[in-house]
């Protein structure tokens, strides 16, 4: 069986995918980082404690871009082999 | 510039690139030695490289006569940051390393049998402890000198932090596990940067490791505050009256679940970031590569422009963060298990006091937004 779809398009794709999980999580980082701003500039003596959750929060809606990043390397080979499909 | 050249450079995708360099003389341009001196590794190093237009010229006669194998078409896009391993491979294998070496999906694990990322981290671990034994060996009181003070700089302002974070008792008793794998991922993860060294954070292998290592600590940790029966009660979501006693079996099945995941998720998101610094570090040497490729209207052109150094900045301010959000989960998941003897008496007034319990609600309130 050949496969059905032009090698341009599954690149196009893998590429998109994580293009639209960076979006994703540029709007969660936006939130999560604008209300601790606010929250610190509203509370400057407990900035650490928030501080501490924000970092965490952070790390968490990362991973997710991460992973779409991870499965990009792992299912579609590598940036510029798809190329030769 | 020869037609083979610009189909080269075509498949490459730098088209517009290549029309760039027709206009280019083809002999009077002498190649330099390469800016960064590993970047030599794309010719396979082993061979001898022309250096002036005229004998790349009859280079490229050769090739054509088939006494010396082309590079294929993507040569000039790497797929990870030149370093002394993959200079090695090519020392030891040119002609291989041409046809996996340029195309091999991930950074390589193996030179023969060494297992290269185990190799970086070890001397970069050892450097590590090197500079720690140097800096504090006069272990001076009055008057430090200027390794002495930026050591102990750093320390202070990592068990100033853990200690914010953990409390007094618990940031002291912890604060030798953290700061050593704070540092340690650090320096694994900014190894890149350093010309012939890769990041060894950039195999699931030495994450997957530091992950496991980290999650036994923490569980070690636990069963040494609340015991093996308190863990359990914990793993069961703490029940206290009949219908949670019935959720038990539940929770703890999702809670199972969760101490799985945990050392998968902290060891995907380093090898995740730090790959994809690689990548993007990669990337940019190689359309470096590709511009001077198309001036100097050379397939292999010993320079490239260091367009990745503009990306150096961005490589330290996340391979901190990266660090830091490492140590600080590994932190939390420490202070996730104590909570919940504390948790009741501190449930009722909404401001928390910054005292020990206060501490440990935002802990737990961090740790609420893992699951």
């Amino acid at each position: 069986m050949e496969n059905f779809v032009p090698a341009s398009l599954i690149l196009f794709a893998y590429h998109l995918s994580v293009a639209v999980a960076a979006i994703g999580s540029g709007f969660g980082l936006g939130r999560a980082v604008g209300s601790a701003m606010e929250a610190m500039g509203r509370q400057p003596e407990a900035s650490g404690k928030i501080q501490l959750a924000m970092i965490i929060g952070c790390a968490f809606i990362e991973m997710l871009t991460i992973y779409a990043l991870i499965s990009i390397f792992f299912v579609g080979g590598v940036i510029g082999t798809g190329m030769e499909g | 510039m020869s037609p083979r050249t610009s189909m080269h450079l075509a498949d490459g995708g730098a088209i517009m690139l290549a029309q760039l360099g027709t206009g280019e003389p083809h002999g009077e341009v002498t190649h330099g030695p390469g800016l960064h001196g590993d970047e030599q590794q794309f010719h396979g190093a082993g061979e001898e490289q022309p250096l002036t237009g005229a004998h790349a010229a009859e280079a490229h006669a050769e090739a054509a006569d088939g006494g010396e194998h082309h590079p294929p078409a993507q040569y000039l896009l790497p797929h990870e940051v030149p370093n002394i391993a993959t200079l090695a491979e090519a020392v030891a294998d040119p002609a291989h390393f041409e046809i996996h070496g340029s195309h091999r999906p991930h950074p390589a694990a193996y030179v023969g049998w060494v297992p290269i990322n185990f190799l970086f981290s070890i001397c970069l671990a050892g450097c590590l402890v090197l500079f720690f034994r140097r800096a504090m060996r006069p272990r001076a009181v009055r008057r430090p000198g200027r390794l002495q003070l930026f050591a102990e700089m750093m320390l202070g302002g990592m068990r100033g932090f853990i200690i914010d974070i953990m409390g007094e008792e618990q940031g002291r008793r912890h604060f030798p596990y953290l700061a050593s794998l704070w540092f340690f991922i650090l320096v694994n993860n900014l190894a890149v940067l350093v010309p012939g060294l890769k990041a060894p954070t950039a195999s699931l292998k030495t994450t997957l490791a530091l992950g496991l290592t980290s999650i036994v600590y923490v569980r070690i940790a636990t069963l040494r505050d609340i015991g093996p029966l308190g863990y359990v009660y914990h793993l069961a979501g703490s029940p206290k009256d009949v219908i949670t006693w019935c959720m038990a079996p539940l929770f703890i099945v999702i809670e199972l679940i969760g101490e799985v995941v945990k050392p998968v998720s902290l060891s995907l998101r380093l090898f995740g970031a730090t790959l994809g610094e690689d990548k993007v570090l990669a990337a940019f040497l190689g359309i470096g590569m590709m511009i001077t490729a198309a001036l100097l209207s050379d397939a292999t052109p010993l320079v490239g422009l260091p367009l990745h150094v503009i990306f150096f900045p961005v490589v330290i301010l996340l391979s901190t963060i990266q660090a830091t959000v490492f140590a600080v989960l590994s932190a939390v998941y420490i202070m996730m298990m104590q909570h919940h003897e504390e948790h009741e008496e501190g449930h009722g007034h909404e401001p928390a006091p910054a005292t020990e319990g206060g501490r440990r609600e935002a802990a737990a309130g961090a740790a609420g937004l893992a699951h």
